[in-house]
């Protein structure tokens, strides 16, 4: 070994490849970087991995008809049957032999006996025939854009890990009258998997159903980035954080599936123990932790810079939503926002107002720091010049506010924070500067100082209850 | 169990052939698995009738496809040369109409494989059943239905099956006052009026193409605007309920332009005599609940 290696032994880098190194070998890691991989010659596009136990033949049906529906048909569809009964068996080879003939050689019972739930995955990937793999479960339900949203994504993000948006909506099955299985949505969509893929966030929980991504086959071939077979629960997080930090992740901002949530029949949540899931998710984070993580270029060391620091730049994201509102005498409504101006240096912004002499005579001047949320403003500073030149400065210990003062902070804990200036005399503003720090989050002494405040006024509160009650004794007495 | 006969009409618009065909495939496939379980349709008659500016078909193309379907179905085409509208159009192609069963339908729909053998469930199993509507899906519609029976104030058309003599008895849809939005919720009341039952029968789903967006709502279209606020107001006047109608008229004088229009329009067919006589004056069918036409699960 030459001198140089030892001396970069250490170093992040080469701990990162020879990481990467043990997990797939120095021939397959060189092969991937050259490309050199080939997908056979009818490889479909995407690979569907289902997995069903042949419990669910109403939902597996209605999922399969939503693949019926799809508008791109590059796809095929391995329903891993895990340890099927000889019924359930039967119910699902008749379900794929009874499919319209555009289906015809597209789903592929795969019967897997044996191992965790991850076990089906495992075997998915290994006899899928797709560039992509995506994980759609036998009781969602997918729009006719799924296949075509990830396919137009790979055009310019080929190797990397396709995420689209998905929606999720309450579900019940129920018996009617006549035996028969009815399944009915019992809640309007939510948009909560309606948002990019967040890196940082990931790290945490996981926010995306396994449907809403397709993976690409060459990390699973090339990397080895497998699924862990001893994780019970969240094993879709754990491979898709190993992915996408190899692979990155490419959003395709369009709804394209329902994540049902069953309300009252068996489901993962239901079937594992809390202690189960809390081991789990240790488990996955300390082997996140245990490694050295490659971020993409862009946003994500951004927000982990942002979330981290705390500092004005922190802010960066949400200051768009700093406001200034003008009151000429109509009071504050949709036409009274004014056009700003930011600057920020040592961490410390300026939203500047240069053309205030539209309004007229000015009454009232609002400040929103956020349109929503929890924030803290340091050290606010309001001067203004009017249109004869003269500046006039505003105290931010004299403005009347919804939110808490300490020191030089104000402190918002509830929705809609603001503060308001009352002009004394209406004013003919030219311009306005307002200067100020932002955190967006509370100090770490909020608490004591509410709890404390909140102390003060009880306290004085009944000192003087009980010094009007003395006080009328007293003259009760007299009289 | 009984031979029934069945003819499927769909109006088509501007559609794209191939998912014409896609869908024709799906019926075709589920009236083979019917015969093959033994279900009462062993075969349907498909009527296309084209409401669009040019034909969508030729000859070749019809006999083309009736000759890879002919085993299960038998394709018709008419080109109407206008836009018909859903009404007028299902009622031109009904006239000469004579199986036991009508279905009408989205041309684009997808039938599930077992579609004919649980969509004709609630017609053996009882009796005075007027229309049974399929599950749409993956927007499964929130109106209220008894899960027990199925039983439901109004059914949608986008998939439908009534027995012919049901749909004639009624003189079929409401050609005179609607074009596109609420035709299907005013047979259904006409239905009930006369003693007949609406069942909705979950077991059979179809896949109806919608979209939503990132908020997780259906965006409507400008005409799907404007037809709904005309049918609202034509339904507000036709199942008799005046407050309604008040409300709907001051709403949409100063509303969107759609409403505006919807409203000049309304007007202008009372001042012609054009309106249809109000029914169900005693308010025992009709069920406005605020703007929609029945309770909603949520």
């Amino acid at each position: 070994m030459s001198e140089s290696a030892n001396i970069a032994k250490n170093s992040t880098l080469t701990q990162y490849l020879k990481s990467l190194e043990a997990t797939c070998g120095r021939e397959n890691l060189l092969k991937y970087l050259g490309g050199d991989y080939k997908y056979s010659e009818n490889a479909p596009f995407l690979s569907v991995i289902m997995r069903t136990q042949g419990k669910r033949p109403e939902a597996l049906s209605e999922v399969l008809l939503s693949l019926s529906g799809q508008s791109d048909m590059d796809f095929e569809v391995l329903i891993m049957g895990h340890n099927l009964t000889a019924d359930g068996k039967q119910s699902v080879e008749t379900i794929i032999s009874e499919l319209p003939s555009f289906m015809d050689g597209k789903v592929h019972l795969v019967e897997v006996t044996g191992g965790s739930r991850t076990t089906p995955l495992t075997k998915g990937f290994e006899s899928a025939n797709g560039r992509y793999v995506s994980i759609l479960d036998d009781d969602d339900m997918v729009f006719e854009n799924w296949v075509e949203a990830f396919h137009e994504l790979e055009e310019n993000n080929s190797g990397k890990i396709l995420h689209s948006y998905c929606v999720d909506q309450d579900w019940r099955s129920i018996e009617n009258e006549y035996g028969e299985t009815v399944l009915v949505s019992v809640s309007p969509f939510r948009p909560n998997y309606c948002c990019e893929f967040d890196l940082i966030k990931q790290f945490s929980t996981n926010y995306c159903p396994t449907f809403s991504l397709a993976f690409p086959r060459i990390a699973y071939d090339l990397l080895n980035i497998h699924f862990d077979e001893t994780l019970t629960t969240t094993e879709d997080w754990d491979f898709l954080m190993r992915n996408a930090l190899i692979c990155g992740v490419a959003d395709n901002p369009i709804v394209t599936g329902i994540y049902r949530k069953w309300i009252n029949t068996e489901n993962s949540a239901t079937l594992h123990t809390e202690r189960e899931w809390k081991k789990n998710y240790k488990y996955i984070r300390n082997k996140l932790l245990s490694n050295s993580v490659l971020l993409p270029i862009g946003d994500s060391t951004k927000k982990l810079l942002s979330s981290q620091s705390g500092s004005a730049n922190a802010g960066e994201v949400k200051i768009t939503e700093f406001s200034v509102l003008i009151d000429d005498g109509a009071g504050f409504n949709e036409d009274s926002f004014a056009k700003l101006t930011f600057k920020c240096e040592d961490e410390i912004w300026t939203a500047e107002v240069t053309n205030l002499a539209k309004f007229g005579e000015i009454r009232r001047l609002r400040i929103d720091p956020i349109a929503n949320g929890s924030v803290t403003v340091k050290g606010l500073a309001i001067s203004a010049t009017d249109i004869d030149g003269n500046k006039v400065r505003y105290r931010h210990d004299k403005l009347r506010t919804n939110g808490l003062y300490s020191k030089d902070s104000i402190i918002f804990s509830t929705p809609d924070p603001q503060c308001i200036v009352n002009l004394q005399d209406p004013a003919k503003l030219a311009n306005l500067a307002v200067n100020f720090t932002i955190h967006y989050d509370l100090p770490i002494n909020f608490f004591r100082i509410t709890v404390f405040r909140f102390c003060i006024k009880k306290w004085t509160r009944a000192v003087l209850s009980r010094a009007r009650r003395a006080a009328s004794k007293i003259k009760h007495l007299i009289r | 169990m009984e031979h029934k006969t069945l003819r499927a009409q769909t109006i088509l618009y501007h559609n794209d052939l191939s998912s014409l065909k896609k869908s024709l495939e799906s019926i075709y496939n589920a009236v083979k698995i019917s015969k093959k379980h033994g279900g009462p349709i062993d075969f349907v008659d498909v009527y296309y009738g084209d409401a669009s500016a040019e034909p969508l078909f030729n000859e070749t193309t019809v006999a083309e496809w009736n000759s890879q379907f002919g085993d299960y179905l038998k394709l018709k085409y008419q080109f109407f040369g206008f836009n018909s509208g859903t009404s007028k159009g299902q009622n031109i192609m009904f006239k000469d109409c004579e199986t036991d069963y009508f279905m009408a339908y989205n041309p684009d729909v997808i039938l599930c494989p077992h579609y004919f053998l649980e969509m004709m469930k609630p017609f053996e199993r009882e009796s005075g059943v007027g229309m049974v509507e399929a599950k749409q899906s993956p927007l499964e519609h929130p109106k209220e239905f008894n899960v027990a029976n199925g039983i439901e104030p109004w059914g949608a058309m986008a998939c439908v099956i009534i027995p012919t003599h049901v749909y004639r008895e009624l003189g079929g849809l409401d050609e005179q006052s609607f074009f596109l939005y609420c035709d299907d919720v005013d047979f259904s009341w006409r239905l009930r009026l006369n003693g007949y039952k609406v069942v909705y029968q979950s077991t059979a789903f179809v896949y109806h193409s919608k979209f939503v967006n990132n908020k997780g709502q259906v965006v409507p279209t400008n005409a799907e605007v404007y037809y709904s606020a005309e049918a609202a107001l034509l339904m507000a006047h036709k199942w008799s309920n005046h407050k309604l109608l008040k409300k709907l008229k001051t709403i949409f004088e100063t509303g969107s332009e759609q409403q505006q229009k919807a409203l000049q329009e309304f007007n202008r067919r009372k001042a012609e005599g054009l309106l249809v006589k109000p029914l169900d004056s005693d308010h025992k069918i009709a069920s406005f609940e605020g703007f929609g036409y029945s309770k909603n699960r949520y």
